[in-house]
């Protein structure tokens, strides 16, 4: 899996959401797109996901232009429920099932399991930390190229978080990639390998965590410190 | 798209259940009425024909609502975020709205029909000759040959109205969206770009036949006589601008919503 993206260019009326961003992302890593608000975190998502088109430049997944055709190979998990108030989170997975050929049943099963979650739940009894697991349940049941998470942590409890995070681990796809942007940068660290921060729709940083921990013997969270406040840890 | 239909056909299911209970109470009004007191059978039959355009006008709104919703609720994500071009997208929406309120239409007409039938009997067997005499000529009015000919001239003329109309309410929709991106207004915006894009269409329609493009419905001895001024032709072109409007339309909302969507 290799997803390209060349002078990506997000404008709208009065604003420019990306600008310019030159991005490469390769299969068997874990990706935190951190930054404050509005810095355009959830535009590139958007764009990579096929939502919105780029006003300049391009996208590519395995040398395929984004179009509804790679949407069968990406999975979007957006920061808010998002399922038909009329499902069960069953009726959720076999919607997903029927659109999408790489919906795995048994590991939705297993990760349901996991988290404590059953298919005749309906969607609107959910408090926010089940939606939150069963947003994430049906996103990795999916053994897509690349799966998008925006936010997925945004407002749930410590245990939920702790939950999400191990899934995320344990079911990562071998052949693809992890993409998530949150704010809670701490929590992340032992989760991802590669951090990419974003400020005013540009990319300010990429770094293997790795060697941001060895080079400069910083964490995700003080290169995050660093750069948005202009503090040297 | 059959299963995109599916899926838009289930989100509306339970209005469509509640309009089918409203014709089953009504029908058993009806037949309850027929047996006991007849003269009082004919209410629940204009009921009937009442609710079946009540039922096509509320399938209607629901479908542009719904359509609305997708795009301004996040919900909308499990539509637009499924690997099928958004033409289809559209033309899912617009064509369960379509058929649900054609096969709505025709089952309350049969039922209506049908009730017909049963009250004529019943007056038969009460001897109320004068009313039955006024009945029959109704039934044979409205299930004569003729009639069912001209009936199915206009149900074709109504279909491929709706389908423009439909498709003109839901390209408004995605302008509307597009040039407002969620802010206030995006309802009145909607509204207005409807009423000018539809004006324009009946202006272009009305310029292909003559005579302003007036229909003629007459009740004749052997039933309903039902035509449009102009020749066969003009006629076909009428029916065909409004797919063509129609199809345009839903062509015109995917471009917009294959730019953007952002719930």
């Amino acid at each position: 899996m290799s997803l390209n993206c060349n002078g990506l260019t997000k404008k709208y009326f009065t604003k420019t959401a990306v600008d310019h961003i030159d991005l490469n992302l390769e299969a068997g890593h874990i990706y935190a797109l951190l930054g404050p608000n509005g810095s355009g975190k959830s535009t590139l998502m958007k764009m990579i996901a096929g939502l919105t088109t780029p006003t300049e430049g391009t996208i590519t997944l395995d040398g395929q232009l984004i179009s509804y055709k790679t949407k069968a190979e990406i999975t979007y998990a957006p920061t808010e429920a998002f399922f038909f108030n009329y499902m069960t989170i069953g009726e959720a997975a076999k919607y997903y099932a029927d659109f999408f050929q790489d919906f795995d049943w048994s590991t939705f099963r297993e990760i349901l399991g996991f988290m404590d979650l059953r298919e005749d739940m309906k969607v609107r009894s959910l408090s926010s930390g089940m939606m939150a697991k069963a947003k994430m349940t049906i996103s990795m049941a999916r053994r897509s190229k690349l799966i998008l998470l925006d936010e997925p942590l945004n407002g749930i409890d410590l245990m939920a978080r702790d939950a999400i995070l191990k899934l995320m681990i344990h079911y990562a796809p071998q052949d693809g990639a992890i993409v998530i942007s949150s704010h809670m940068v701490e929590e992340l660290e032992q989760t991802i390998d590669h951090a990419i921060y974003m400020q005013n729709g540009h990319i300010v940083c990429d770094v293997d965590v790795e060697e941001l921990r060895e080079t400069e013997m910083k964490s995700v969270a003080d290169k995050y410190r660093e750069i948005y406040s202009g503090e040297v840890a | 798209m059959l299963r995109m239909m599916k899926y838009e056909f289930r989100k509306s299911r339970f209005s469509y259940a509640i309009l089918l209970a409203i014709l089953g109470i009504v029908e058993v009004l009806f037949l309850g009425l027929n047996k006991f007191n007849v003269h009082y059978a004919i209410i629940p039959i204009i009921l009937l024909i009442v609710m079946g355009i009540v039922a096509d006008v509320w399938i209607m709104l629901s479908g542009v609502r719904m359509f609305s919703r997708d795009l301004k609720e996040k919900s909308g994500y499990m539509v637009y975020m499924t690997p099928v071009p958004i033409w289809q997208i559209v033309l899912s929406k617009v064509l369960v709205t379509f058929l649900v309120s054609a096969v709505f239409f025709i089952a309350y007409y049969a039922l209506g029909i049908l009730d017909m039938h049963l009250f004529h009997d019943a007056l038969e067997a009460n001897g109320d000759t004068s009313l039955m005499e006024v009945i029959a000529k109704t039934i044979n009015t409205y299930v004569g040959t003729e009639t069912l000919i001209a009936l199915c001239k206009l149900f074709g003329n109504l279909l491929c109205n709706l389908f423009c109309f439909l498709g003109i309410v839901y390209f408004a929709i995605a302008m509307s969206n597009t040039l407002l991106r969620g802010k206030k207004g995006e309802g009145i915006v909607a509204f207005i770009l409807f009423l000018v894009l539809y004006g324009l269409s009946i202006y272009i329609r009305f310029k292909v036949l003559p005579y302003g493009g007036q229909f003629r419905m007459e009740m004749t001895e052997s039933g309903v006589d039902f035509g449009l001024p102009g020749s066969q032709l003009q006629v076909a072109l009428f029916y065909i601008l409004d797919v063509v409007f129609g199809s345009l339309s839903i062509f015109g909302a995917s471009q917009l919503l294959k730019k953007h969507i952002d719930l």
